[in-house]
């Protein structure tokens, strides 16, 4: 018992489910990057000297902040799926340019700026016609590019080197370009962070950064979405060769030199830098913030290397190295992390249940299992599949919600006849008529959407506030499960699990923790709100007969609890039913004041057990494969109708499971009773003799509001 | 075993810890020919057959039947329940029964028991040796027959395979140690034995000092009793599938002591002869019915299959009655003129089919 209670509360407050969370995030492509950044910080710190001090800081940063331009640059043109290795010509061409028109043409700045500007991004416009519009391989053409500029670069060397080595400028404007300071930061840091926080926005924010990303991640499919693809590789050239001319022009006001060696090689230090950072080599992954944790680390290594005093040649070796290695973990790190999280995501939780009233067909119990299912009448056989929620309308005409995302309605009277009543999309599941006879439908995978009686979809909701500390987005809504829809209008649903989409519900049942919640919408401000969290897979809603609280089920916890919505209990949680014998679907009004809940499974001694062990179950879902793992028995199910104090009045079995295996909905309608199946390929109709004849849902809920 | 191996094998589900199951492949490709087969007799239970004089008989509960006049009812009764019956070359049979006695009916020693004895409590199989004597497999030292799934479950290799002279009742251990022997047939100077929780054949060799030797193993499936054909094939019948996930139960201690304390071996997570009798057993997910139908092909706690072996006692062909079917837990089966006789035990058949075209 000590160790049962030791595990209780090890899986209660020890948060397993956070790992796989986490890994799941795309800012975990960060942490490398960073941690690396900090190690280097902290290495170059501890074996430099000063190497915080102000000056050197001061020095450094004028570095990074021309080197952060190129590489911002460079993983634009990384972004849209591309490599740029004529940065290092164009910077260098871009210096040559500046300085010659300052020092020698004696052009003013601002004229000197933009014509360096216009040439460098000439440049690029030349590479994004060749590889955009041409479609040539980056890699070559930027290649040769950068053979051609350097020749050019070359070129003005030998006739103006001399020249503006041996002139003049003066000019505050220039010196304040190479030596300012704006509040403190040096102007090419400032320009930096500027370019970086206007890069973030529009990469993040805007279309045209979305349309870079898109056609990196996949050129086909971006293509295909009516994204100009061929522009929108150009235009990534291009802003590589601007924002390396912005570079160029920095450093030409702060050195004033021009030499052979300008920009040589940089291109490798630039390519290092974004990948370092965690930008993907193949596109479509990144960000600038990674472009700037790049670039400061490749920045102080270079620099700390220098500083270090070692050989000549040691800093492009360390360069190199650091390439090698930032490569391989990026080839690495996508599939070691989805590797590591399909391991991990699965984080069962312990759920001890109280024990299961006896359903022998001998025992005296309420639960007593019958073969009263046996002789119900088939509706549709064949040709549906999977109504897991089933409606009646007052006309009597029979709707369900199934598999290929359609609501199939079947014609009153004999629901011979079927038609698609409406092509919602998704996987719809719970459903309800609201006053003015619209059917609100929730749809797993898309959130609550409403059919009006003109057969018009329209959307409600399908967002709800984000949990302050959730790591996944909470905010969408994965798994939209049933509803029901209170006297003011306001619509009550659930949402099973946050962690998985319909296609995985199963997993949340080996994990047995509260994933689920209660969502109210409000259709008279447009208003979502959770109401309820932390729930065992919460499945059915319903309204009680007053209006005044509702029901629901939860399916793992095999328990229906009611939550008040008015009265002295407002906004309490009370167990109806705590102990049902299986797992509870939907609920349901029935006649005569009763309600009527779906059991889609019975619940086995040995997954109970398991419940209490979630060691053991974890170890099952990481080494078992998922069709073989243990699982609650939905291949028997019942209905089962309880009062407004939760007293049982009977059970309905289906004890063969001929044609109700696992039965997840039943609706009450004139005396008879219509069963619905997310697995099953029919509608079970089946009279029930103590019910009222006349009762109709439609009418119990808006019979006098109308 | 190196026990640091042993702590990161069970860590990361390797080596000893693997719950690698052979597939139903080969020589096991499923088939339906089972559930194809006609059905000869329907009681409750048939266990085990025999082919005596008085043509095939077949134990279930108390009593012998015999298979081919169903009209006549119970050909012989006993005091206590059959665990298992063999024919005999004079003609009679030898009934082994569940408190340990043998007793003979037709042939020599008619009507003569041996009495039982403390080390044969859970008879498991019989069979006729050349020189007059029988065959017996104990399946457990600890338990029953009727408790096999807790032998199973207590991971016991307590069984033993003796040699009983009947004149006299002297008995001779020939090897001990054995997981579960549940079928035997005689080969030369040796015995080969089926051994259920090694899902495996064992060759025991004459003499002491030679160790039981493996001549088959990994089976996709718990074998059984095994016969030899007039024409010199082997069958050999297997009562239960492997699953992946009892495998992985065998390795959590923890949970199978629970399981074992608490809970009603009808609803164990263990192989059984027939699933789906009751609601509480427990279900796999890939056991959910779709559209109505359960899927052959989907995991199944129980299974029917018999297996036709070479004289190398290699499989060569296979009869299946898949996870939707209606024949499982195949005990017992006998190659008769061409034709396949087998008790369905799990679903109360003793049915027969040609099997000419099927095996060689």
């Amino acid at each position: 018992m000590v160790a049962e209670t030791l595990t209780r509360l090890r899986y209660r407050y020890v948060p397993d489910h956070l790992v796989g969370e986490v890994l799941g995030r795309r800012w975990m492509d960060n942490v490398i990057p960073v941690f690396l950044l900090v190690a280097v910080i902290a290495f170059l710190t501890g074996s430099i000297p000063n190497f915080l001090a102000a000056g050197n800081l001061a020095d450094t940063s004028r570095q990074i902040g021309e080197f952060g331009l190129v590489v911002i640059g460079m993983t634009v043109v990384m972004l849209a799926g591309g490599i740029d290795l004529s940065v290092g010509s164009n910077f260098a061409l871009a210096n040559i340019t500046a300085l010659a028109l300052i020092n020698v043409a004696k052009w003013s700045v601002t004229a000197s700026v933009a014509a360096t500007l216009g040439v460098a991004g000439l440049v690029g416009l030349m590479n994004g016609l060749l590889i955009g519009y041409l479609r040539l391989r980056a890699f070559l053409t930027t290649l040769v590019t950068l053979t051609l500029i350097r020749a050019i670069v070359t070129f003005l060397l030998q006739q103006y080197q001399v020249q503006i080595a041996s002139s003049d400028v003066d000019s505050e404007a220039w010196d304040f370009i190479g030596t300012g300071s704006v509040a403190g930061v040096p102007l090419s840091f400032a320009v930096l962070l500027v370019t970086a926080i206007a890069g973030h926005v529009i990469l993040t924010r805007l279309r045209v950064g979305w349309r870079i990303m898109a056609v990196g991640g996949s050129r086909r499919s971006a293509y295909n979405a009516g994204i100009p693809v061929r522009r929108t590789v150009c235009l990534s050239y291009v802003v590589s060769g601007l924002l390396t001319g912005l570079a160029g022009t920095l450093y030409a006001a702060r050195l004033s030199g021009a030499g052979p060696d300008t920009g040589l090689g940089l291109e490798l230090a630039v390519v290092t830098a974004a990948v370092l950072g965690g930008n993907s080599v193949g596109g479509g992954r990144g960000s600038i913030g990674k472009a700037i944790v790049g670039a400061v680390i490749v920045s102080l290594l270079t620099n700390g290397v220098v500083r270090l005093g070692l050989q000549n040649g040691a800093s492009a070796m360390v360069v190199g190295i650091v390439l090698l290695l930032a490569i391989a973990i990026d080839v690495r790190w996508n599939k070691w992390r989805g590797k590591l999280q399909a391991k991990v995501y699965v984080s069962p939780a312990y759920l001890a249940l109280p024990p299961v009233p006896p359903i022998d067909s001998r025992s005296s119990s309420p639960y007593a299992m019958n073969d009263r299912l046996h002789d119900v009448e088939i509706i549709g056989l064949g040709e549906i599949d999977g109504p897991e929620d089933v409606i009646l309308d007052e006309d009597d005409n029979l709707y369900c919600s199934v598999r290929q995302g359609d609501i199939i309605r079947f014609l009153a009277p004999d629901h011979k006849r079927r038609e698609v009543y409406a092509h919602v999309g998704g996987r719809p599941l719970g459903m309800a008529f609201d006053k003015d006879g619209g059917l609100v439908v929730c749809i797993a995978g898309m959130g609550l959407y409403r059919v009006d009686s003109s057969r018009g979809i329209q959307k409600m909701t399908a967002e709800t506030n984000r949990s302050r500390f959730s790591i996944i987005d909470d905010s969408r809504m994965r798994l939209a499960d049933d509803l029901d829809i209170a006297a003011d209008g306001k619509v009550y649903f659930s949402e099973a699990t946050i962690r998985y989409g319909f296609e995985e519900w199963v997993v949340d049942s080996v994990e047995g923790r509260g994933n689920g919640r209660i969502i109210r919408y409000d259709p008279a401000t447009g208003t979502t709100r959770t109401v309820l969290r932390h729930l065992l897979f919460a499945n059915g809603i319903c309204m009680a007969h007053d209006n005044r609280s509702l029901l629901f089920a939860e399916t793992w916890g095999c328990r229906v609890s009611r939550y008040w919505l008015e009265g002295p209990k407002k906004g309490a949680t009370e167990i109806v039913i705590a102990n049902l014998p299986g797992y509870p679907d939907n609920i349901n009004r029935g006649s005569r004041g009763a309600y009527w809940v779906a059991l889609a499974g019975t619940r086995t001694p040995t997954y109970d057990l398991a419940m209490t062990m979630p060691a053991f179950r974890r170890r099952m879902a990481r080494r078992v494969a998922g069709d073989e793992w243990m699982f609650p028995n939905v291949n028997t199910g019942c209905v089962v109708r309880f009062d407004e104090s939760g007293r049982i009045l009977e059970s309905l079995w289906d004890l063969k499971g001929r044609n109700h295996p696992a039965i997840t909905s039943m609706r009450e309608h004139r005396g008879h009773l219509y069963l619905g199946g997310v697995t099953n390929n029919r509608i079970g109709r089946i009279g029930i003799p103590d019910a009222d004849p006349e009762w109709t849902g439609p009418a119990s809920y808006w019979g006098d509001r109308r | 075993m190196n026990p640091l191996r042993q702590a990161m094998d069970r860590w990361l589900g390797r080596g000893e810890a693997s719950i690698t199951v052979p597939p139903m492949d080969g020589a096991f490709r499923p088939n339906d020919l089972l559930d194809s087969a006609s059905t000869i007799l329907q009681m409750p239970a048939p266990d085990c057959l025999a082919q005596t004089a008085q043509g095939v008989l077949v134990s279930a509960g108390r009593s012998l039947f015999s298979v081919g006049n169903p009209i006549g009812g119970g050909v012989w009764s006993f005091d206590a329940e059959i665990a298992a019956v063999t024919g005999l070359p004079d003609g009679g049979a030898a009934v082994g029964l569940v408190d340990g006695r043998i007793a003979f009916v037709g042939g020599r020693h008619g009507g003569s028991t041996i009495a039982a004895s403390p080390e044969i409590n859970c008879i498991t199989a019989l069979a006729p040796a050349r020189d007059g004597a029988l065959l017996v497999a104990n399946g457990s030292a600890s338990n029953g027959p009727a408790d096999w799934k807790r032998d199973l479950m207590e991971k016991n290799a307590s069984g033993s395979v003796w040699r009983i002279k009947p004149a006299g009742g002297s008995r001779a251990l020939l090897a001990g140690d054995l997981a579960y022997p549940y079928g035997l047939l005689e080969e030369g100077e040796s015995v080969i034995v089926s051994e259920s929780w090694r899902s495996a054949l064992t060759r025991i060799a004459p003499g002491a000092a030679s160790r039981p030797e493996t001549v088959l193993e990994n089976l996709p499936a718990y074998p059984s009793r095994l016969s030899r054909g007039a024409d010199g094939t082997i069958w050999l019948a297997l009562f239960a599938p492997r699953s992946q996930l009892v495998e992985f139960i065998l390795r959590e201690d923890r949970y199978r002591r629970g399981m074992m304390r608490r809970i009603d071996p009808d609803h164990w997570v263990a192989p059984c002869l027939r699933t789906g009798l009751s609601p509480q057993e427990p279900t796999q997910q890939g056991s959910v019915k779709q559209l109505g139908v359960v899927k052959p092909w989907s995991p199944s706690r129980s299974y029917g299959l018999a297996a036709c072996l070479d004289r190398a006692f290699l499989p060569t062909a296979s009869f299946h009655s898949r996870a939707n079917g209606q024949r499982h837990g195949v005990t017992s089966c006998l190659a008769i003129d061409g034709r396949l006789y087998f008790c369905a035990k799990g679903d109360g058949i003793v049915a027969s089919l040609p099997y000419a075209g099927s095996a060689p």
